[in-house]
């Protein structure tokens, strides 16, 4: 008999593949809200693009990269999917237009102090709040960065909120987490120099 | 269950190879029934069935894997069993959470 492990398969069959077909179903709830398939809005085939390149990577790689995610009961499929599912609830037709908010981490370092802060640089700035980038304003400071996430974050529904706070913790934690990496110095010298001109759009990188 | 003289289990791919070529066959199954338009708008609705009853889904899969969880740490006490090096601390909270939190249980 071969070597089963318990773990491995709920990380890997009810996890990842379940995991997707949540993806699917979401696409397929949303598309059954909205009238058909081609009126599925950009969010959600960017959703279903970056968790496929994750489930892709993660099945093709299965013993090598299994050691590297850190929790994984079976509720996992469950509790990721939250984010399509959240954009198949409140998507409307009109976000379609504006829902292309590839977001990026941009680290950066402000000129005048060692401040470093995350930013999200977001390709249009009205974006609406929702699952895939959390809004923040070109400003250094991470307190007023939280400020106006904050109170951008009221004027929305309070599932909306709870996707904010998750957002800014996020950002506190990699702040923190570049704040003591020495390894990352490098890139903040490297943004150190654009920042006399704040255009965040053409600071984008991946 | 074999194990080298080491100690270490020899992790081959030949159960675990299997689990990519699964999610090719459900992308498969599932994109050719959305995709063919006969059978779009009904595979729509039978999806959408899991969006519908995603909380209870979710109740059975936390109560499936706490029952897992146990099942397991009872099982560690059996003789001969190997066990991880993060789940193996002795202290009964943090072995039994130890089968959501850490590391796979085949160690390094």
């Amino acid at each position: 008999m071969p070597y089963f492990d318990i773990k491995s398969f709920n990380e890997l069959r009810p996890g990842m593949i379940l995991w997707w077909v949540l993806d699917l179903a979401c696409l397929c709830e949303q598309s059954i809200r909205l009238g058909g398939l081609h009126k599925v809005t950009a969010s959600m085939w960017l959703v279903l693009l970056m968790h496929g390149i994750y489930i892709v990577d993660a099945l093709y790689n299965e013993v090598r990269s299994i050691s590297l995610l850190l929790w994984h009961p079976p509720c996992l499929p469950y509790l990721t999917s939250i984010n399509p599912a959240q954009i198949a609830f409140s998507a409307s037709q009109t976000e379609h237009h504006r829902a292309l908010a590839i977001s990026t981490m941009v680290s950066t370092r402000s000129s005048n102090r060692e401040t470093v802060t995350t930013v999200t640089a977001t390709t249009q700035i009205d974006i609406p709040l929702h699952p895939l980038s959390f809004y923040v304003s070109p400003i250094s400071k991470p307190s007023s960065i939280i400020a106006h996430s904050l109170k951008r974050a009221v004027s929305t529904t309070t599932k909306e909120v709870t996707l904010a706070q998750v957002g800014i913790m996020s950002a506190l934690i990699r702040t923190y987490n570049i704040r003591n990496d020495p390894v990352r110095d490098s890139l903040g010298v490297l943004s150190r120099r654009n920042t006399n001109k704040v255009n965040y759009k053409a600071k984008m990188s991946w | 269950m074999f194990s080298s003289s080491s100690g270490v289990i020899p992790l081959t791919h030949s159960l675990y190879a299997v689990a990519f070529s699964t999610l090719l066959l459900t992308t498969g199954l599932i994109g050719g029934l959305l995709i063919n338009p006969s059978t779009s708008s009904k595979g729509q609705e039978l999806l959408s069935w899991l969006y519908d009853r995603w909380l209870g889904l979710l109740t059975a899969a936390f109560v499936n894997s706490v029952l897992q969880a146990v099942a397991v740490y009872w099982q560690s006490f059996h003789s001969g069993e190997l066990l991880a090096k993060g789940g193996n601390s002795g202290n009964f909270v943090y072995d039994v959470s130890s089968f959501f939190m850490n590391e796979c249980s085949h160690g390094d």
